[in-house]
């Protein structure tokens, strides 16, 4: 165990030694996530932002004398030919052209005329028109009611019933869904922190030959992987940690907007169970990683094969990053690999999981570890492994 | 008193099959070391002279116990290397100009991480450090990365590493290989020095001046097998020089 430290701390000590090598491993990651992902909240604010205030800019063509529209629209121009407006629409000159028949629109509310038509071009490419579409239309159904009213004379001959809408649902999904469709990442993160130290931590020995130095001592080949192991995993737990945390400040300010429910979003078991999970699934990773580590003969074999394993979680990722994905239930599910992981974590992130799944999914992981560890363990014998 | 023993050693490694068609004789297997038996004294030095490809770092590397014989035994005084291969280590160094420190790291903190594996505390390992440090002029780039220092400077490093565990047998493979000529004194006069202190030295080399200059006893390696073994000074008395002796040797077995 004492060599087992040694080599832990002199892991360790190369990294947190150099200032460049702890900016990349620690603090870096997590900036460069929280520089990416804050851009990308922002400008996803600013255009909400910029939808919620948006004074769209509309022609309208052949109005009746008291059409008006509300102060959503900004009417630029009101001469001219409906088509010849299409194209300042094509352009996105424009939000939207409306159009009135050239009949008597007073026929219409005094009910002599049932077959009125008002057109209007949108450009649904742009999102600014699509979203002048969406209130010209609540517009026109307002006139619409109105016109209907005045023609009835009574708003009750209009209205055959009443909508009563009330809200039921596990509201802790409207926090928690966004980042349930986006967990992928989070084991993506967590592969990405492994793999930078993993990746060359055995065959860099063997390809600049350290490990004969290290092996002529005392310390047993085992001991010597075993330390690396652990070296890796809190190299990448750091790492993961830096990323997280970029991440959640990166979605603070959508995370964290005021709410009106006072009720805990996750219960102190939940979040337990994230952990677990996360953790399980990082020793799997450290212990995959040293694996190809030890059998590669280059940096660059061992880095080709954890594109493979990059491959995978992406498309295991992208199969379950749907909001419309439905968990599966059944257990066998758990049992594959990393898939497992993403299941597991959308499932409690969606409120939906069951003990056991989550149980199955940790077990599996570090049955898996303990396979890869224990084939280590017997490579470690073969000199052709260890010294090629 | 003999302080190593060995018997009877063997060491194949298997071809390629690449390496196989190649070779075009058959054989799936390379003798490194075919049938070696050699034994050393006490506080001398054995050289093990040959040509590259001879099987000297094949036999070193089995001294030292990082790979094992296929055949055959070695005794560290008395005792069979693999039955206690982690308590012989103790006993143990090996320097060699093909095994590499880690770049990043200084060799202050190198001689801490070793001393810690041979089970030293850090104020013992810190007080023998400056002793050796001093003794071999490495203090003024002792907190200066392993990437930065000259072949020489690592070469000194390498020796300083090898002494933390105050062996009794020192194995070196090469010594002077790559070393400009102040470097190659430095350690020469190193080697001759530790001698003095009672430490048994096996080394390799294929530079005969070397081997004239230091060793007691000389095998002369070729294709895996010693094919000339004596002391130093009946090889002087007999032969006119180790290159002569050499050349006889090669130009019968080729």
């Amino acid at each position: 165990m004492k060599n087992v430290m040694t080599v832990i701390k002199k892991e360790l000590y190369k990294v947190f030694s150099d200032k460049r090598k702890t900016f990349f491993s620690v603090i870096f990651p997590g900036l460069m996530i929280y520089v990416m992902y804050s851009t990308i909240v922002n400008v996803q604010l600013d255009e909400m932002t910029q939808l919620d205030n948006q004074i769209s800019q509309v022609v309208v063509v052949d109005a009746p004398i008291n059409f008006e529209l509300s102060n959503q629209f900004e009417v630029i121009h009101k001469e001219g030919n409906f088509n010849d407006y299409e194209n300042m629409v094509y352009n996105n000159e424009i939000e939207l052209v409306i159009g009135f028949a050239a009949d008597d629109f007073s026929e219409v509310v005094s009910d002599k005329k049932g077959d009125y038509q008002i057109s209007f071009y949108y450009n649904p490419t742009s999102q600014t028109s699509r979203e002048a579409r969406e209130n010209l239309l609540v517009e026109l159904n307002m006139l619409n009611d109105q016109i209907l009213t005045t023609r009835h004379q009574g708003e009750n001959v209009l209205r055959a019933f009443d909508v009563a809408e009330k809200q039921t649902g596990d509201m802790r999904k409207l926090v928690t869904a966004g980042l349930a469709s986006l967990s992928f990442l989070l084991i993506f993160f967590m592969f990405s922190g492994a793999q930078t130290h993993g990746i060359e931590s055995l065959v860099k020995e063997k390809e600049q030959k350290t490990i004969s130095s290290v092996l002529i001592t005392p310390i047993k080949r085992l001991e010597f992987i075993v330390g690396k192991l652990i070296a890796v995993f809190i190299l990448g737990l750091l790492n993961f940690v830096s990323s997280i945390t970029g991440m959640i400040l990166a979605f603070s300010k959508i995370l964290f907007a005021p709410s009106s429910s006072s009720e805990a979003l996750m219960t102190v078991g939940e979040l337990a169970m994230i952990i677990g999970v996360l953790l399980s699934l990082m020793i799997l990773f450290v212990s995959v990683i040293m694996l190809l580590s030890l059998i590669s003969k280059t940096q660059k074999d061992t880095g080709i094969y954890t594109t493979a394993i990059y491959l995978a979680i992406f498309i295991a990722g992208f199969t379950t990053m749907s909001e419309s994905f439905v968990i599966p239930s059944q257990l066998y599910y758990y049992l594959i690999p990393v898939y497992n992981g993403l299941l597991a974590v959308k499932s409690i992130l969606t409120f939906e999981y069951s003990s056991v799944s989550i149980i199955v999914t940790i077990a599996s992981s570090l049955l898996l570890s303990g396979l890869c560890i224990g084939s280590m363990v017997i490579l470690a014998k073969k000199e052709n492994i260890i010294y090629s | 008193m003999i302080t190593i023993e060995c018997k009877n050693l063997v060491k194949k490694f298997k071809l390629t099959k690449k390496q196989i068609k190649e070779n075009n004789d058959g054989l799936k297997f390379k003798y490194a070391v075919n049938d070696v038996s050699f034994s050393v004294e006490k506080g001398s030095i054995y050289g093990l002279l040959g040509p590259n490809g001879a099987g000297k770092t094949t036999i070193q590397r089995m001294l030292s116990t990082l790979i094992e014989p296929n055949q055959g035994d070695i005794f560290v005084n008395g005792v069979n290397t693999k039955k206690n291969p982690e308590g012989i280590k103790r006993h143990i160094s090996f320097i060699t100009g093909e095994m590499q420190f880690d770049k990043d790291l200084t060799p202050d903190y190198l001689f801490l991480f070793f001393g810690r594996l041979y089970g030293y505390s850090d104020e013992e390992i810190k007080s023998k450090r400056d002793v050796i440090f001093d003794d071999l002029e490495i203090s003024s780039y002792r907190h200066t990365k392993m990437d930065k220092l000259s072949t020489g400077m690592k070469q000194k490093v390498s020796i300083a590493i090898s002494l933390v565990n105050d062996p009794e047998i020192i194995i070196y493979d090469e010594p002077t290989n790559g070393l400009d000529i102040i470097a190659t004194n430095v350690v020469i006069n190193y080697i001759k020095r530790l001698k003095e202190q009672g430490k048994t030295i096996i080394l390799s080399t294929h530079i005969f001046e070397v081997v004239e200059e230091l060793c007691d006893q000389v095998a002369i390696l070729i294709d895996g097998k010693i094919v000339y073994e004596n002391k130093m000074e009946v090889v002087q008395s007999k032969y006119k020089n180790l290159r002569e002796l050499f050349f006889d040797l090669y130009e019968e077995r080729v």
